[in-house]
C-alpha cells in the first residue's frame, strides 16, 4: 500500500474499498487500531522541477506524497492526470492535487470531469520534453500500455510506481515479482522503477 | 548455498543467489501441483530472527525445469527441495525433478507450516528410501530438531540418506497484544535466524558425534563465525536463509571471506581440518 502523506505523527492513505483489507480500513473510525509494517522498498526521486504525473485511479496514492516532497507550487511545477472509470469515482482528486499544490486535470471514460478519455492521453496533448521528469502510477494495464502513448526518445525521462501483492516485504518469497521484468521485487527494489529499467532497454 | 525457502522460487530469484556467490542454489521447497500459500501477514520479522509461514507456496514441481537451466547455465548445481505428503509422493516428486536434471535431491521432511503435507518420524525412513530406490544423485534428508534427532536421523541414514541437512526451523507464535491474536494467518509459523542457531549446532553435534555421517548445517548463519561453529559441530556444508533477510547477499562473501581468514589465522589447511573438530 503506497503513502499518500507523512507529516510529524499522521500517516495518510488513499484507497479504494475493493478488497477484506480495504474495506476494513474504510470502515475503521478515530480510536480503531491498524497494524502496519513498513516502510518498504526505496526511494526514487525525479530529478528536476518540473514535472507530468500520470495517476490511474488509486495510484494517485503515492503521487500525493511525491506532491508534498517535491514542494509543488513553491520549488517545483507540478501537473496531474489523474484517470478513472467513471466521474462518480473520482471524488475529491483534483481538491486533493490542488492542496498540495499540484495543476490537476481529472479524466474519466464518462462525462463529469475535466477531459473525457484515459489519464495516459494526456501524454498525447502535452510536450514531454517540456517536463524534466514524468511519473506514471497506476495498474499493470495502464504501466503496459504507455510506451504507445510516448515516443521513445521520451522513455528515459520516465518513472513508474508499480503495484504488486506484497506478502513477506522482504525480498525473500517472490510474491511481488513484477511482470515486466521478474528479476525485479517491488518490497526491495521498488515500488518506483525507470520505465527502461522495466522495459530492459538502455 | 541458500536455504531452501529464500529466493529460488522462480529462476530470476535463483540467479540472484548465483550473483550472490552461493556454491550450489537449494530451490524452494516444490510440491506436485502449484501451490499459493497463506495470505499475509505471511512474515514476522524479529530482531533475533524471522517468524514465517508462507505456507509452501511454489510453481510446482514442472517450473523446476526452467530453474536449473538457468541456474546450471551458469556453472551452479541446483539441489532441489521437494515436500510430498507421503513417501509415494516424494518418490514422484524426486522422479520429477531427476528428469529436470537437478544434481541432489532435499527432502523436505519437516514443515512446520502445513498440515497436508511433511510426514515426520514415522515415514521418514519409508520416504528417503522410496527416493533412493530411484535415484541415482544424492540424497539429502532436511530435519527439524527433537530431543530424539540422533533417532530420526538414524532413520533417515538407515534408507540410505546420503546426508541430513539440520536443521528446519521451529514451531513457533508470536501474539499481537493489542489485536488478542497470533500475528500469523496460519497463527504459528517456522522461526528461524539467530533464535535458533545454538539449537542447530546442538542437533549437528548429537548426530556427527553418533553417526560421523555428511551433515549440512543450517540455522542461525549470520556471519563467519556461527559458520564455523555449524562446522566444527560435524557439519561439511552450511546453508543460510535468515542471513539473507538480516545482511542482503553480501552475506555470502562475508562468510566465506571471514571463514578463509580465519582458517588462515588459526593454521587451518582445508576445511576437512575442522569439521567436527568440537565433537569429542
Amino acid at each position: 500500500m503506497s503513502v499518500a502523506g507523512f507529516k510529524g505523527s499522521r500517516l495518510d492513505l488513499l484507497v479504494k474499498p475493493v478488497g477484506d483489507t480495504t474495506r476494513r480500513l474504510v470502515e475503521l473510525g478515530a480510536g480503531g487500531r491498524l497494524g502496519l509494517y513498513g516502510p518498504l522498498g526505496r526511494p526514487l526521486i525525479p530529478p528536476g522541477r518540473r514535472f507530468l504525473f500520470v495517476a490511474g485511479g488509486s495510484g494517485l496514492a503515492p503521487i500525493l506524497y511525491y506532491l508534498d516532497y517535491l514542494e509543488c507550487g513553491v520549488r517545483s511545477v507540478c501537473e496531474v492526470a489523474v484517470g478513472f472509470n467513471k466521474s462518480v469515482e473520482a471524488g475529491s482528486a483534483g481538491r486533493l492535487v490542488e492542496e498540495k499544490g499540484g495543476r490537476p486535470v481529472v479524466y474519466c471514460l464518462d462525462t463529469g470531469c475535466d477531459e473525457k478519455g484515459v489519464a495516459l492521453d494526456h501524454l498525447k496533448r502535452v510536450d514531454p520534453g517540456s517536463y524534466d521528469a514524468l511519473v506514471l502510477s497506476g495498474p499493470s494495464e495502464m504501466i503496459n500500455s504507455s510506451p504507445r502513448f510516448l515516443a521513445r526518445e521520451y522513455w528515459g525521462r520516465v518513472i513508474v510506481v508499480a503495484e504488486a501483492l506484497v506478502k513477506c516485504g522482504l525480498g525473500l518469497c517472490g510474491s511481488c515479482r513484477l511482470p515486466w521484468n521478474p528479476g525485479l521485487y517491488l518490497c526491495v527494489d521498488g515500488p518506483g522503477f525507470h520505465l527502461t529499467q522495466l522495459l530492459g532497454v538502455v | 548455498m541458500n536455504a531452501s525457502g529464500v529466493l529460488a522460487v522462480d529462476e530470476h530469484s535463483a540467479l540472484r543467489l548465483v550473483e550472490a556467490g552461493v556454491s550450489a542454489v537449494v530451490t524452494k521447497s516444490l510440491t506436485l501441483t502449484p501451490r499459493e500459500g497463506y495470505a499475509p501477514p505471511i512474515v514476522v520479522p524479529l530482531e533475533y530472527g524471522l517468524l514465517n509461514a508462507v505456507g509452501l507456496a511454489n510453481p510446482g514441481i514442472d517450473y523446476l525445469a526452467r530453474i536449473t537451466r538457468a541456474v546450471k547455465g551458469r556453472s551452479i548445481p541446483v539441489v532441489a527441495s521437494i515436500a510430498g505428503g507421503s513417501p509415494g509422493e516424494f518418490a514422484r516428486l524426486a522422479e520429477e525433478a531427476l528428469e529436470a536434471g537437478v544434481d541432489a535431491l532435499e527432502l523436505n521432511l519437516s514443515c512446520p507450516n502445513v498440515r497436508d503435507l511433511g510426514v515426520f518420524n514415522k515415514a521418514v525412513h519409508e520416504s528417503v528410501k522410496a527416493v533412493k530406490s530411484i535415484s541415482g544423485k544424492p540424497v539429502w534428508a532436511k530435519l527439524s530438531y527433537s530431543l530424539n534427532i540422533e533417532e530420526t536421523a538414524g532413520r533417515a541414514l538407515d534408507a540410505g540418506a546420503d546426508a541430513v541437512v539440520l536443521i528446519n526451523t521451529l514451531p513457533a507464535m508470536r501474539i499481537d497484544v493489542y489485536a488478542g491474536k497470533p500475528i500469523l494467518t496460519n497463527k504459528s509459523g517456522g522461526l528461524s535466524g539467530p533464535a535458533i542457531h545454538p539449537l542447530a549446532v546442538y542437533a549437528v553435534y548429537k548426530v556427527y558425534r553418533e553417526y560421523s555421517c555428511d551433515i549440512v548445517g543450517v540455522g542461525g548463519v549470520v556471519d563467519w563465525e556461527s559458520a564455523v561453529e555449524l562446522i566444527m559441530a560435524g557439519a561439511k556444508g552450511v546453508q543460510i536463509a535468515t542471513g539473507f533477510y538480516m545482511k542482503g547477499p553480501g552475506i555470502v562473501g562475508e562468510v566465506v571471506e571471514g571463514l578463509r581468514k580465519f582458517m588462515e589465522a588459526e593454521g587451518y589447511k582445508s576445511i576437512g581440518e575442522i569439521v567436527g573438530l568440537a565433537v569429542s
